[in-house]
Formats: C-alpha cells, structure tokens, sequence
C-alpha cells in the first residue's frame, strides 16, 4: 500500500514537472503549429539564470543574490527568450516560406547552439540552485497505515505549484481577452485576422506564456534536482511527448500527457531501475505515434488514404 | 469481356454513404466516362479501384482477378494506371526520368541486380530509356527530357504525367480530371490523346472529368455518378435524360448529399 | 604527420556516415536523426564481440570473434535495430523526425543502462585494431590502410546504388510517394530497405571507430553527432553522394580549426564546436538549405 502511494506521489512530482513543460509546448504548438525544441533552451535560461545570480560565478563576478531574486529573474529572462525566439527565429522562417522540416531543424540547431554555449561557459556539471545544499528528506511513518513515504518539502511544493499554475492557465484562455484571442489564431488564423486581431502579437504572446512556463520549470528543477546543459533536447522530447500523449491541439491533453510521461518513468524506476526511466519515456512516446496518433484527447482527423504524402 | 468489372462497391466515411452500391464497367478499346456532381464519390471510386482506399463491400475484377483491398503498387502490377487530380510530376527528376520510371518491371531497381549485374541492368535500362523516349515524341515533349520537371509549364506537366502513363503498358488508365486547370487552346489536343490512348493504343480508360462538353465528345459510354449509379449509356441517349440533370441539381438518391 | 593521418581515419570513418545518412535524407528523404544511435549500436556490437580487456562487461564475456566477421557483425545488428524500430517509418514528415530523434535518445540510453552488457557509463576499453599478418596496427597511417579501402568499398556501393534504377526509385519516393505507389512501387518495403541498409553502413563505421580509438563510450554517439553528420550532408549538399564527402571534409577542417583559435582553452573547445556546427546548421537552414552544391532545398 505504502509502495503505491510512494509511486504516486513520486510520478505526480515528475508528472507535474512534465506537465509544465508539456503545457508550455502545447501553447505554442496550437498556435504556431511547429515543434518548437527551443522550449528546451526556455528551461536553460531559467535555470542557469538562476543558479548563476545565487551561487555562480563567471569571470570573477559573482552576484549573490537571494534566491527568489534570482529565481525571478530567471523566469522574466525565459520569457524574454521566448520573445527572441519568435522575432530572430520562427518569424523569420515564416516569411522565408521555409516548411516544417526546415524550420524543425533550424530550431534544432538553435537549441544546440545555446547548449554548446552552456557548455563552454559552464561545463556539463550539475548545477543546484538552492543554497546551502539540498532539502532535508521528510519521512512519515506510521505503522497503522504500513505507511514509510520519503520526499521532501520540493515534491510536494512542486505538485501544488503546478497544479497552480494549470487553473490560472485555464482561467486566462476562458476569461481573459488575450486568452481568447490567442484562441481564436490558433483555431483558424485567417478568420481571426479578418476581424481584426493582430496575429504577429498573438504569436509573441504565445512565445512569452509558453517559455515563461518552461522558465518556471527550469528554476524548480535547478532549486533542487540540479540542471546540466545536455538535458535541453531530452526535455524538449519529453514535452513533445507530452503533448502527443494527451493529444495534440488540447491543452488539458498536455497536462495529462505530461503526468503519464510521469508515471511511466517512475513506474520503470520501480520495477527496472533509475536507468531505465528515461526509455521507458520515450518507448511510450513511440507507442503512442505509432498506434495512436492524435492521443487521448486530440482532435481527431480522419486518415484514410492508405498512403500520407 | 471487360477487362475490368467493378461490382457492388459501397463505402462509407464516418457516418457518411459516399458510394452506394456502385458497378461499372470498363473495355479495351473505349473510353467511359464518369460523371457527376462534386462529393458525388467519383474520385473516391478511382482512388477505390487503384488500391489508395479500401471499399467496404464490392469486388473489382481486373482480367478476372479480384484486387479488391490491394495496396496501388499490387493494383499497378495488374495493369492500372492512374493520374492525380492537379499534374503530379515528380520534381528534381528531369522529364525522362520522369517518364522511364513507369516502366514496369524493372530488374535494376532490386538491390542485388543493381550491385552485381550492372551489364544487364544497363542495358534493361537503355531499352527502357529508347521507349519511354518514344512516348515523350508521340505527345511532343521530347525537348523536355532533360530538363527538370518543376521548369515544364503545367500544360507539359499533364503531357509528362500522361506519357508516364502511356509508359506504363498499363491496360487500364485512370484519369482524375485531367481538364482541370488547362489552357482552352491545348483541350483539343488533350482530349485528341485521350482518344488515342482507347482507339490506338487499345486502353481502356475511365475518364472522370467535371467538363461535360469533352466527355460527351470523347467518351464512348458514360455514367452518371451521384452517390449511386443515377444512369449510364452512350453520350447521345443520355444528353438528354433528366435523369442527368437532376444528378447534378440534386434531386436524386440520399447517399452522397 | 600522425595528426594529419589522424584526421584522414576520421575523414574515411565520417564519409561513410555521411554519405550513407545523404542515401536516406537526400535521395530517400528520411530525416532520420538517429544515425549515430546505429552507430553506436554497431560500435558496440563489434566491443562487445572482441574486446580483450580485463574488465569487460559480463554479457560480453561469451563473445568471442575474429575482427572482420565481428564488423560484418556490428553493421547487422544495427541494420536489425533499425528494423526494429520501422514502424516509424510509416510516419508522416514531422512526426518521423521526431520519432527518430526519439529513437536516437532511446538507443543511447539503452547503452548506458544495460550495464551488463555494455558496461554502462564505464565504457568497454581495449577493443582492438585490425592485424595483418600477425602484426597488430599501431599507428593512424597503419589504421588508414584498413579504413580507407573499407570506406570507399562502401562508398562505392552507394554509389552504384543511388545511381541505378533503384536510386530512381528512390528519389520518386522522396519526389512524390503517392505517385511513387501508384506506378508499382512498394514504398513501404523499399524505406524500410534502405533505412537498414543505411543503419548497416553507420554499424559498420561505428566497429571502426571504436577500433580505431580503442573504447566505446556511449558519449561519442550522442543527439548532437547525429546533427552533425546531418550538417556534414546538408552542407556538402544532399541528393548528390559526392557532396557528403565535401561535407565530411568541411566538418574535420572546421572541427580541427577550432583547436587553434587563440584564446580558447582546451577544456572549451567541445563546447565551441557544439555551437559552431549548431551554428552553421541553424545558417543553412535559414540561408541555404540546398547547401554548397545540393541537388534540391529541404523543404
């Protein structure tokens, strides 16, 4: 019993962590409709913002501040990333005409570029935010229940926040009018424009919610579990993954996706070991392509013609 | 005996009857023409006969064989051969290449004879090549063999895709609406080919096409198509059936609305 | 002079990559990015068959073949990774590159975790050179006698490949696969060829390097290799076999430049080289994505 709710709350944290970014992906893929492995680059900026303003130094310089300064800076800063990456990056790909698979990969290229520079500045060494070292492991333990849960405050502060953050996600796109603006770009560009919304800043709007939520993510993780550059790509996957578990065009989708990526890893951490979370990701990632498209939730197009061009 | 029998088809798209119990026929030598409103399924009953979708129910027997269900390259191997609704010519490939990769049963495209029997796949190829030549002459596009497709004008592109078909030594050609989007001047000669293609060089071919003045020129039998076979029978008896109007004015059957 | 039959081993090693990763992208257009995944796959196989270390992996101890069948070895069961995982091919553009950038990631976590038999991140050590004649090869130009007849032996094959019937039937597929199906072509069946066979050649390139450097480590076939060797193509120009070799050629000048940039410490130069190539990826693509002498752009 007390294994189950250990899992539990082990994949809700994950799950909730992937459900950030999977969230953030999801946000701009409804609307800008490409594979956007730059969020990737959003929780690097993020995390190493942060690590660096608290503990870091570069050049000698080595600011120190405290950890919610920094923690906010990063996040202001991811989100400034995500504005870059619209007006230098994709803005430039859609005036160019340039297809997905240019544009996939121009992307791609930008994300290593920003890890290559990580690493030269920064090395691939995990890097904690936290001051101080991490959180002490709370243990509850009660022999009526045959509970022995171990987490720290982190886990738990991670769930609640996420789970935040999804309702004021939900509220801004169902009440707000910028939320049912960038609705109405997502669901059909051309009528939107017709009446007299401005796509261009729906579009940076999108960058900036997105990568703010990835930013968010990042400083989380950086707090305690610690960052290192070469994750960028693998979290891009993951919140892809995400987004094609849950269903691609719905967000709710996302979150769900994101908390099965969860699951599915800390279920194989379980019964294979730590290895093996990570394939065991991306295996179910791969299952659901193959099998099952349009995912959980999402819209689903009708595919008959044998052979897709 | 006609060389190609399609019987009984019906499909379904979602909750929607696009082709109620269809059969037709179609024989070496003639053109049959098939007609009918938009949605009325003509293309899904081409797509149906070349392998690209599955029917639901209904046999079509191609020289007494039942390719039902086959995937378009098995269809291809029975002697179908088929164009697409806007010119599809294959880019980055000059005009010959175009044109020479129709030939069927080409030993050179398997690995093994690629690698290791380089004499006869060259030679099976220049034979292939002087051939496929031959059909670019006849449609006048001869000049374009080496350029790139993508440079043809969309005129010669259509030609291109119909001296791959000629290529093919196919017996049955599938043409999806080759009018569409072609030049008044240069109809008469396509419609000139289509003949050609039944007349003298023994296809038969079924012909869907929204421009009714070059069906009922070319075509030796048509049928009428909205949702189920409305009528069919040659070009002057059914010119003035009601039956044909109402097709295309919607009075008739409930599949397809 | 060793350091520059150095690069001529890696010179022939990446020609074979990239020329192999230019049959599947350029002539097929499968934007596959999991080429240094079989890579790996095959450089591991091949440890795994003939390492004579003393500290091998315990899955590996079973294994013992002589060095040539051993690399016909790695170049197969890369080619049967690969068929594994072809269902992706039925995928459409983006979804296929994204599942096989997803595969790649699988495939070197794979490496690392099934420790038993690879040893995880301790890497498999003294895996050994070709010998002829009793004499093991010691230096680069020794080690550049075997590799560059097994590259171009390779290179040839492709070449007579792409440039025959079959490789019309290639570039149909990538031109137009509908029209490519409806004129007798089995689409499906021949991806799925040349995705293995391709993923045979980066197996067979993948045993010589690990024999060349002696270890196999799963860090040297990582995501961002995989980019690179796609760089390599892109720049060399994809659709003509030739042009990878340029590209290779780019790739090695570039790489080795960096090492003698003024200011830059050793312990930076991964990092730069990262950025670098990232870099003139992300140029191409937004500038160029026909690359220097390229049949045609991606689209």
């Amino acid at each position: 019993m007390d294994t189950f709710i250990q899992i539990a709350i082990n994949a809700l944290a994950l799950g909730s962590l992937y459900a950030l970014l999977s969230l953030g992906f999801a946000v701009i893929y409804n609307t800008v409709r490409i594979f956007h492995v730059l969020h990737g680059a959003a929780f690097l900026v993020a995390g190493y913002s942060t690590y660096w303003f608290t503990k870091g130094e570069i050049f000698g310089y080595s600011p120190g501040f405290n950890i919610w300064v920094s923690a906010a800076i990063g996040i202001v800063l991811a989100g400034v990333s995500g504005i870059v990456m619209e007006l230098f990056i994709y803005r430039q790909f859609r005036k160019k005409g340039a297809g997905f698979l240019v544009s996939f990969l121009g992307s791609l290229a930008a994300l290593f570029f920003v890890e290559g520079m990580l690493i030269t500045v920064a090395k691939t060494t995990h890097r904690m935010a936290r001051p101080g070292g991490p959180l002490p492991t709370v243990n509850i333990q009660n022999e009526a229940l045959g509970l022995d849960l171990y987490f720290t405050w982190h886990t738990i502060n991670t769930i609640w926040l996420v789970a935040l953050l999804v309702v004021a996600v939900t509220l801004f796109f169902k009440y707000t009018q910028w939320g049912r603006m960038i609705r109405a770009v997502a669901s059909n560009p051309d009528l939107a424009v017709a009446v007299g919304i401005n796509a261009s800043h729906v579009y940076l709007l999108v960058f900036i919610l997105g990568s703010t939520l990835a930013g968010i993510g990042g400083v989380v993780q950086t707090y305690e579990t610690g960052i290192t550059p070469i994750v960028g790509i693998h979290l891009a996957i993951t919140a892809a993954g995400g987004v094609i578990i849950g269903g691609i065009g719905s967000l709710p989708g996302a979150v769900v996706g994101g908390l099965a990526l969860g699951l599915a890893q800390t279920l194989a951490a379980y019964f294979f070991g730590g290895n093996w979370a990570e394939p065991a990701g991306f295996v179910l990632l791969l299952l659901v392509v193959l099998f099952r498209p349009y995912g959980l939730h999402g819209t689903r197009e009708h595919r008959e013609l044998r052979r897709l061009l | 005996m006609a060389v190609l029998e399609i019987s009984n088809i019906n499909k379904s798209f979602g909750g929607n009857l696009v082709l109620d119990n269809v059969s037709m026929k179609a024989e070496l030598g003639k053109v049959t023409g098939l007609i009918g409103p938009n949605g009325a399924g003509k293309s899904t009953l081409l797509n149906i006969v070349s392998g690209f979708l599955k029917a639901d129910s209904g046999s079509i027997l191609m020289n007494g064989v039942n390719i039902a269900g086959k995937p378009p390259y098995k269809a291809y191997k029975t002697g179908i051969a088929r164009t697409f609704q806007d010119a599809q010519v294959l880019f980055y490939m000059n005009g010959l290449d175009n044109v020479v990769v129709s030939s069927p049963n080409q030993r050179g495209e398997a690995e093994y004879n690629a690698l290791l029997r380089p004499r006869m796949v060259a030679k099976e190829e220049k034979e292939r090549r002087i051939e496929a030549m031959a059909h670019l002459k006849e449609l006048n596009i001869e000049s374009k063999a080496e350029s790139l497709s993508q440079a043809l004008s969309y005129g010669q592109q259509k030609l291109l895709e119909f001296a791959r078909m000629l290529n093919s030594r196919a017996e049955v050609f599938l043409l999806d609406e080759p009018m569409a989007g072609i030049h008044p001047d240069l109809i008469e000669g396509l419609t000139k080919m289509i003949r050609a293609a039944a007349t003298d060089h023994g296809k038969a071919v079924i012909l869907v096409e929204h421009n009714l003045k070059v069906v009922m020129d070319v075509a030796d039998h048509v049928v009428v198509v909205r949702g189920e076979v409305v009528v069919e029978g040659k070009p002057s008896e059914i010119e003035k059936d009601e039956r044909l109007t109402n097709a295309f004015l919607g009075f008739v059957s409930n599949a397809a609305t | 002079m060793d350091y520059f039959a150095d690069l001529a081993v890696k010179l022939s090693i990446f020609a074979i990559l990239a020329t192999s990763l230019n049959m599947s992208v350029g002539y097929t257009g499968l934007m596959s990015l999991s080429h240094a995944g079989f890579m790996g796959v095959g450089a591991y196989t091949f440890a795994i068959l003939t390492t004579q270390s003393t500290n091998p992996p315990p899955g590996a101890e079973m294994f013992n073949l002589p060095y040539w069948p051993a690399l016909l070895v790695a170049g197969i069961i890369a080619a049967v990774a690969a068929i594994i995982v072809s269902p992706i091919l039925r995928l459409r553009g983006h979804f296929f590159v994204l599942a096989t950038v997803t595969v790649q990631l699988t495939m070197v976590q794979v490496l690392l975790s099934w420790k038993w038999m690879t040893n995880g991140s301790l890497a498999i050590r003294d895996v050994p050179r070709p010998s002829f004649l009793g004499h093991v090869v010691g230096s680069p130009q020794e080690f550049l006698l075997f590799s560059v007849p097994v590259a171009i032996f390779l290179i040839l094959v492709i070449r007579q490949l792409v440039q025959s019937p079959y490789g019309r039937v290639l570039t149909t597929i990538r031109a137009n696969p509908s029209v490519a199906e409806s004129i007798g072509k089995n689409v499906g069946f021949v991806r799925l060829r040349v995705f293995a066979t391709t993923a045979f050649m980066a197996g067979i390139a993948g045993g010589l390097f690990c024999s060349y450097v002696t270890v196999a480590a799963h860090t040297q076939f990582l995501v961002e290799f995989s980019t690179f060797i796609l760089v390599m193509v892109v720049l060399g120009g994809s659709g003509r076999w030739m042009g990878s070799i340029l590209g290779v050629l780019g790739y090695i000048l570039i790489s080795e430049g960096v090492r003698f940039i003024p200011g830059i410490p050793p312990t930076m130069v991964g990092g730069v080289r990262t950025m670098l190539f990232a870099g003139l990826l992300f140029l191409a693509m937004m500038y160029r994505p026909q690359g220097l002498i390229g049949r045609y752009k991606l689209e």
